[in-house]
């Protein structure tokens, strides 16, 4: 249900505007902030996890913002959520929608004067006979309903706002309207909407008409024992004169002589009413007790009759009269106490208002008085459930807020406070505004050991210290048995090792011995000075071979030193110089790893040969080179593998018929393998087995060489297998070293 | 506003270039792939451009570091930078200094960083000998016994029963050295995939803070 908040009116789920007076209606729901669950609007807890959804703001005693109208203040509803459609959301939108109607009056203040249009007419055909006026001129009978023309004249002082009408009034009201014509309510509820345990709880006002009893099924029992004496009480004693308030002597008093003139009929009039008015007329002090609805006109417009009745009291003494029986309902213990919902009376400014729970000490009077009459009456017990529903008046507590928003706007008392427990810290720690002397110290030791200069640990220093002089030993005789075994093939000729064995050349060899003369071939030189000593030998075999075949090269490196390399390589390999500009390229760098192997793959004429600093697009050996589709093959030589990866992956998807080989480290000869095996590279040479491999195939003169590069190999190999194999016997005879 | 900097540009910029480049790919339409081209040739530049900064913020970092005391390796480090930038420039802008440029390469260059790479091998060698010195677990043993079959596998020895280590060393590189090292390239092409994946949707956001 979404309640409207202009006027109440429960409407459904999912409404924009109000059935009733077509307002817009609030369609945002409420997320809960614990759960994050959406919440209906209206809903003050969440449906999932029960956190209360709109927080209370706890009113500080000076502030002085008018609070709503709480018409039903005091009533202890339960604090669960009503059932959605249930009865209780309907007479609950009526009642705040009667309540709004009643106007933002605040308590004890008089109400505003109504203009002079906006009395209803039988407003004025009322306020008429009760001014100067009023006893010349009386209604006419057929506007004024009968109930309410028999009361006509007592019901001078105080003129109703606004009369129910016979079809809301419901059974127990009627009852209690005749005899209550002096004060007749504002807007009662109607029948069909006010809940049954809120006619149980108005039935006991009904005793002023003793002809029909609510039915006892629907009475609790405290409060049927209640009724006995509240009903037909009508005590002849007065109370003492210092229970009535001064308020009510005020009013109540000089209401006897305002209208002698014209009394409402005695068959009319029930038994307790005939004793109220006779004293009203006759009595000095009659008392009327504070009832809702009552309103007194503006000062301006303040009958003389209502002007004497406030004069009257400074010369009328005497004892006060009788209370009306619906004062006269004692309050049991543990019932709600004398409902601080008791609607303000608007009198006068001076008038005192007794405070909330606080029941008056003539209403105390007068109850004990009544069940001393009714003896043997003892107050029934109050289930446990309505006891917990009790308002308790704690003094020194401070006073609940009232609910701001919701269905239950205006009440007060009903939800617990919850901020604490409820709604998510969302205070931010805060850091001390100043630092302690013991922050600071810690700071200012922190900020010396940063700035001091890198210095060994003493630890490391220690260990190093008392690190054996064995171990330096050790470490001098690893780095003069590896010398001596890469020095030993220059000044000896060993007979160790036989022909380089390398499976993979032969398929190489074959695929450039295919190469037709003055072919272009891509080179992806990707090897810098580190790697040389081995790629070099790896590579100029395989150069040597594409120079062989009349091939022009084109070279390219993703490695700033790239070019450099291969620069040297080249001019070593080529025999004569004159014939570079016709046989070789060399593009230089291009950065970009993957990407510049892609451009470059696209754009070979659109680079700068190196050597000679002119176009590529001018270069001899470009002359119909413009994109790797126009080369024969592409030679990857690369010291690692991720570059031949790259350059396989990028080559594959631009020109998958385009043939590649590679010349690797043997380092990288492990994971280049797989590429050979699925046939994505053509032939691999390897190492420095395999350059020296291809050197032997190829024959080209350089085996003297290859010799050497293998022996010193060869040697410091089995050298290190031989430290390897010392070094684990040693530690594993000596023990474990920590 | 620093957000939209930092964090929201960049992430638009390579999710969209990234797409583009990919549809380029995906749908070969003449102008898809004219602005998939045009697109790594941009990158390319970026890239070049991105050395020339690494280059200058090396400068400024060891510029910082040779003010304080030990900061004389960064002062060499300076120096060789500046002669080496200043050499090579001359190099490609003179052609009379070139020479000193192919110098300076092959007699300087080449040979330190050859011999970086040669203390390896000793280092290797080191850590060889003192391979149980810590260990003694059934792993280490393993890769011990690994690492004398392929390095005495690898050669040619004329000594008898050198073809049969030359064959298990073949075995054990075919075998399952292979069988790890395909392992490890699918995980890559995985990985890469993956990477390529996250940063066309923006999950990974490695150029933005």
């Amino acid at each position: 249900m979404i309640y409207c908040p202009k006027c109440g009116t429960a409407n459904r789920q999912g409404s924009k505007f109000c059935n009733e007076c077509g307002g817009p209606l609030p369609t945002t729901g409420l997320r809960c902030p614990m759960c994050g669950a959406m919440n209906p609007t209206g809903n003050l807890f969440c449906d999932r996890c029960h956190t209360r959804l709109i927080p209370t703001e706890r009113v500080l005693p000076e502030e002085t913002k008018p609070e709503p109208p709480s018409p039903l203040k005091g009533i202890s509803l339960p604090s669960v959520p009503l059932a959605e459609g249930g009865v209780g959301e309907e007479w609950l939108a009526e009642l705040r929608a009667e309540a709004e109607e009643m106007g933002p009056a605040p308590e004890g203040a008089g109400v505003a004067p109504l203009p002079e249009g906006e009395i209803p007419p039988w407003l004025a055909e009322l306020t008429a006979p009760a001014g100067p006026v009023a006893p010349k001129a009386p209604p006419p009978e057929a506007t004024v309903p009968e109930w309410l023309a028999e009361l006509t004249a007592p019901a001078g002082p105080v003129a109703p706002e606004a009369p129910p009408s016979e079809a809301t009034v419901p059974e127990w009201l009627a009852e209690l309207t005749a005899p209550a014509g002096p004060v007749a309510p504002e807007a009662p509820p109607s029948e069909a909407t006010v809940p049954e345990w809120l006619a149980e709880l108005e039935v006991p006002a009904g005793p002023v008409a003793p002809e029909a009893p609510p039915p006892e099924a629907a009475v609790p029992e405290w409060l049927t024992e209640l009724e006995v004496p509240a009903g037909p009480v009508a005590p002849e004693a007065p109370p003492p004169e210092a229970a009535v308030p001064e308020w009510l002597a005020e009013l109540e008093v000089p209401a006897g002589p305002v209208a002698p003139e014209a009394p409402p009929p005695e068959a009319a009039v029930p038994e307790w009413l005939a004793e109220l008015e006779v004293p009203s007329r006759s009595s000095p002090e009659a008392s009327v007790p504070p009832l809702a609805g009552i309103t007194v006109p503006p000062s301006g417009e303040i009958p003389d009759w209502l002007r004497e009745v406030q004069a009257a009291p400074q010369v009328q003494e005497g004892p006060p009269a009788k209370l009306p029986p619906i004062a006269l309902v004692d309050v049991p213990t543990g019932m709600p106490a004398v409902p601080e919902s008791v609607p303000p009376v608007l009198l006068d400014e001076e008038t005192p208002i007794p405070a909330p729970g606080e029941i008056p000490d003539w209403l105390r009077a007068a109850s004990e008085e009544a069940l001393s009459e009714f003896g043997g009456l003892v107050p029934a017990e109050i289930p446990e459930w309505l006891r917990a529903l009790q308002p308790r008046a704690e003094v020194g507590v401070e006073e609940e807020p009232a609910e701001t928003e919701g269905f239950l706007t205006g009440l007060r008392g009903l939800l617990p406070i919850g901020r604490g427990l409820d709604m998510p810290a969302t205070a931010q720690p805060s850091l001390p505004r100043a630092p302690s002397p013991a922050a600071v110290a810690r700071a200012e030791l922190l900020q010396g050991l940063l700035s001091r200069p890198l210095i060994a640990s003493p630890m490391a220093a220690a260990r190093e210290v008392q690190r054996p002089t064995g171990w330096a030993l050790a470490r001098f005789l690893v780095g003069v048995i590896l010398l001596g075994a890469i020095l030993l093939p220059m000044l000896i000729r060993l007979p160790l090792f036989g022909p380089p064995v390398a499976p993979t050349v032969e398929a190489l060899f074959a695929v450039v011995n295919q190469l037709s003369s003055s072919i272009p071939v891509l080179v992806a030189w990707e090897y810098g000075p580190a790697e040389a000593e081995e790629m070099d030998r790896v590579a100029g075999p395989l150069i040597d071979h594409l120079l062989r075949q009349e091939a022009r090269l084109v070279v390219v490196s993703t490695r700033p030193e790239g070019p450099a390399v291969a620069e040297v390589l080249l001019a070593s390999r080529l025999a004569d110089p004159s014939e570079r500009p016709r046989r070789i390229a060399n593009l230089g760098y291009m950065p970009g790893q993957a990407a510049g192997v892609r451009a470059v793959l696209g754009n070979l004429d659109d680079r700068t040969e190196v050597s000679t600093g002119l176009p590529a697009s001018q270069a001899e050996a470009m002359v119909g080179v413009r994109s790797v589709a126009d080369v024969g093959m592409v030679v990857v030589l690369a010291a690692q593998p991720d570059d031949l990866r790259v350059w396989v992956e990028q080559v594959s998807a631009a020109r998958p018929d385009v043939p590649i080989v590679a010349g690797v480290s043997a380092r990288a000869e492990l994971m280049s393998t797989p590429y050979l095996t699925t046939g994505q590279i053509r032939g691999m040479v390897a190492g420095l087995t395999g350059g020296a491999a291809y050197e032997e195939k190829l024959d080209t003169g350089w085996g003297r060489e290859y010799e050497y590069y293998l022996n010193s190999l060869g040697l410091a190999q089995i050298a290190v297998a031989a430290l390897a194999v010392i070094g684990a016997l040693i530690f594993l005879v000596g023990g474990r070293k920590r | 506003m620093d957000r939209l900097v930092t964090r929201i540009l960049p992430t638009a910029f390579a999710m969209g270039t990234g797409l583009l480049v990919l549809l380029g790919y995906l749908l070969p339409l003449p102008l898809l792939v004219s602005v998939r081209d045009e697109l790594v040739r941009w990158a390319v530049i970026v890239a070049a451009f991105a050395f020339i900064l690494g280059f200058f913020n090396l400068l400024r970092v060891h510029s910082r570091r040779a003010r304080k005391s030990g900061g004389l390796y960064s002062a060499v480090l300076i120096l060789a930078a500046l002669v080496s930038l200043t050499v090579t420039t001359g190099a490609l802008l003179v052609p009379l200094l070139r020479f000193l440029g192919d110098w300076w390469f092959r007699h300087v260059l080449s040979p330190l960083q050859a011999t970086v790479a040669g203390l390896v091998a000793f280092v290797l060698a080191v850590a060889a000998f003192r391979l149980l010195r810590h260990r003694r677990e059934a792993g280490v043993l393993v890769f011990l016994g690994a690492a004398l079959i392929v390095l005495l596998g690898t050669l040619p020895l004329m000594v008898p029963g050198g073809d049969w280590l030359m064959n298990l060393r073949m075995w054990w590189m075919n075998v399952p050295a292979m069988a790890g090292m395909r392992g490890l390239l699918i995980g890559v092409g995985l990985g890469v995939l993956l990477v390529g994946l996250r940063v066309l949707t923006g999950t990974d956001r490695p150029y933005s803070e």
